[in-house]
């Protein structure tokens, strides 16, 4: 065999940038060293030392068209995950709109992630300040909601607690209840309607307004699906205060000093009994503590 | 948790999400199932979420391979230490029978190409893969299996054939290997060598495993889809690996264009005549 040295790291370097070329490995090969690609010139440009005559393909083969195999599947798959982990974005865009948001994605945001499940990562921020898409207000939103979705799904597991304990807690320890949510809740703050991004047509019409003020909602993962749904100022405030370990007597007196529309105590304390309900039935808790036993209840 | 104790495996499936639920409400009768390492590894900071717990489900009933392609043993990048890290924690969790992944290098310089790239196969390769693997063994604490892929380019400054490459990479680190039949067919059109020659070129006590799959037909060469039933030519190769290789557990790999669980089924008898020396 004929040998040419090329060091292994010279060579790997050269067939990334040969298969990420976002031109094609055509137009690379011809074109290695491009002046007009201002933006990200290190995606077009030829590393310093070339493996093109290295490389074989038997037969009649051309090498140029066995590198655009690889090219071709590099794009394909990412796009595939893409397409499925932004799946309210693409219908949105439509096929040909979303390709073009990938392509300039990965040129700023090439995977630098074990797991391809995680080369979105950075999508929301990209669409924030892409001016490709500026007049769609929402569209950085709706992926930043996708991918929240994604990191509740692999969110940690904690224990969830036996609601039976509830019927253990004497009542002179309630004020002193702390809980902790399972990991996976999370408090999604939007302008807009973002429970009707769901509702998007499959060809992609869509009529939103955003408000005033941002609407909360809740995302948790339950029997191994993401639910959601609308949340409103005092959920919000004592999920904070309880995952700051309050107890419920200083949760109780936080929402009493907030701004609500409730305002007698007993509302107070039924409204925060109605979320404890929910929150139980919702599979949203995992501890319970309370302070006279000084022990952990689940 | 209760798992099902090791047996003789013979032909297994790869496990995919769209067969989650027929595998757990049915138990059909398979030898063994392979599953993807990286889609139960989770996130970065995050667990497996629900399909490491459809993982561990189906862990009880049946023995499982992890089965790898983000190892990227052959880049000239540092070892990645969190994938690793990760990857420790599902073997932990699966207690499988033995984890696998590929010569080849998936990235380089930080950035991942999620595919599976071809090395050439030089003394220098050699000593670069010889070291890494023996990283990774003893960081694993455990034997590794790594799989031949399929190639659609070759180089020229190569000092010695892919099977050779693969024995004194099994001679020198311990590891065995996984061999793909269906990717030494795809490799012998695609580079122009005799795909017989590559099969009695292996060492025969470093055997673990093998893959059977589909391909599909690309201008000038095949390419390595998984998305067809396996074709008659490597059915054929198959059987010699078998004659060589009596015994050694076989997977049938589907992953694109997925069909029901009774068309693997059906892959998964004729494999197994084929095992057993019927056909």
């Amino acid at each position: 065999m004929k040998k040419s040295a090329i060091a292994l790291r010279d060579l790997q370097q050269w067939m990334k940038w040969v298969i990420t070329d976002p031109r094609g490995v055509d137009e690379a090969l011809r074109s290695p060293n491009p002046t007009a690609n201002a933006k990200y010139p290190e995606r077009y440009t030829e590393p310093e030392i070339s493996a093109c005559g290295v490389l074989l393909a038997a037969g009649n083969s051309k090498v140029e068209d066995r590198l655009g195999i690889y090219a071709e599947g590099y794009f394909a798959r990412i796009l595939e995950s893409l397409e499925a982990d932004f799946e309210r974005v693409r219908i949105i865009l439509g096929e040909f709109r979303f390709q073009k948001l990938v392509v300039d994605y990965l040129k700023a945001f090439p995977s630098r992630t074990i797991n391809i499940g995680e080369v979105g990562k950075y999508l929301a921020g990209f669409i924030t300040d892409y001016e490709e898409l500026k007049e769609i207000k929402f569209l950085s939103e709706l992926a930043a909601l996708e991918w929240k979705m994604i990191e509740v799904f692999y969110s940690n597991d904690s224990k969830l607690f036996d609601p039976a304990i509830l019927n253990q807690i004497p009542d002179e320890a309630w004020e002193t209840l702390r809980l902790d949510f399972d990991s996976s809740v999370v408090v999604f703050d939007s302008i807009w309607p973002i429970d009707l991004f769901w509702e998007i047509a499959e060809d992609g019409n869509y009529e939103f307004s955003q408000s005033s003020t941002p609407r909360s909602f809740i995302l948790w993962r339950k029997d191994g699906i993401v639910h959601f749904r609308k949340s409103n100022a005092i959920e919000k405030l004592l999920i904070s205060r309880f995952r700051e370990q309050d107890t419920l007597s200083n949760c109780l007196d936080a929402i009493s000093n907030s701004e609500s529309e409730s305002s007698s105590s007993e509302d107070k304390g039924a409204l925060v009994m109605e979320f404890f309900s929910n929150w139980v039935a919702e599979k949203m808790l995992s501890e319970l503590k309370i302070q006279s036993s000084i022990k952990n209840i689940r | 948790m209760g798992r099902v104790m090791s047996r003789e495996l013979s032909i297994g499936l790869g496990l995919r999400a769209q067969h989650y639920s027929h595998v757990l409400d049915t138990r059909p009768d398979i030898s063994w199932f392979e599953a993807i390492s990286e889609n139960y590894i989770g996130i970065e900071n995050g667990s497996g979420g629900r399909p490491l717990k459809i993982l561990e489900k189906i862990r009880e009933n049946y023995p499982v391979v992890l089965h790898g392609v983000s190892l990227s043993i052959g880049s000239t990048d540092e070892l990645n230490f969190e994938y690793l890290k990760r990857l420790s924690r599902l073997i932990e969790t699966i207690q499988p029978e033995w984890v696998s992944d590929h010569v080849c290098w998936t990235g380089v310089s930080g950035e991942n190409l999620h595919d599976l790239l071809p090395l050439p196969y030089t003394e220098e390769t050699l000593k670069h893969l010889t070291d890494r693997i023996l990283k990774v063994q003893d960081y694993l604490k455990r034997k590794m299996t790594f799989e031949n892929v399929s190639a659609y380019i070759s180089f020229d400054h190569s000092e010695m054939t892919e099977w050779d490459f693969l024995s004194a990479l099994a001679q020198r680190t311990g590891c065995d290997l996984l061999l793909d039949v269906n990717n030494v067919y795809v490799s012998s059109i695609n580079q122009g060598f005799e795909a017989e020659t590559f099969l009695l070129g292996l060492p025969k006590d470093h055997i673990k495993q093998m893959h059977l799959a589909g391909h599909s037909i690309g201008e000038n060469c095949l390419i390595d889809t998984h998305d067809a039933p396996v074709c008659e030519d490597v059915w054929r190769l198959y059987r010699k690996a078998i004659d060589l290789f009596p015994k050694t557990p076989t997977l049938i790999e589907w992953d694109d264009k997925i069909p029901e669980f009774s068309r693997l089924e059906e892959e998964a008898h004729l494999a197994k005549q084929i095992w057993m020396g019927l056909k």
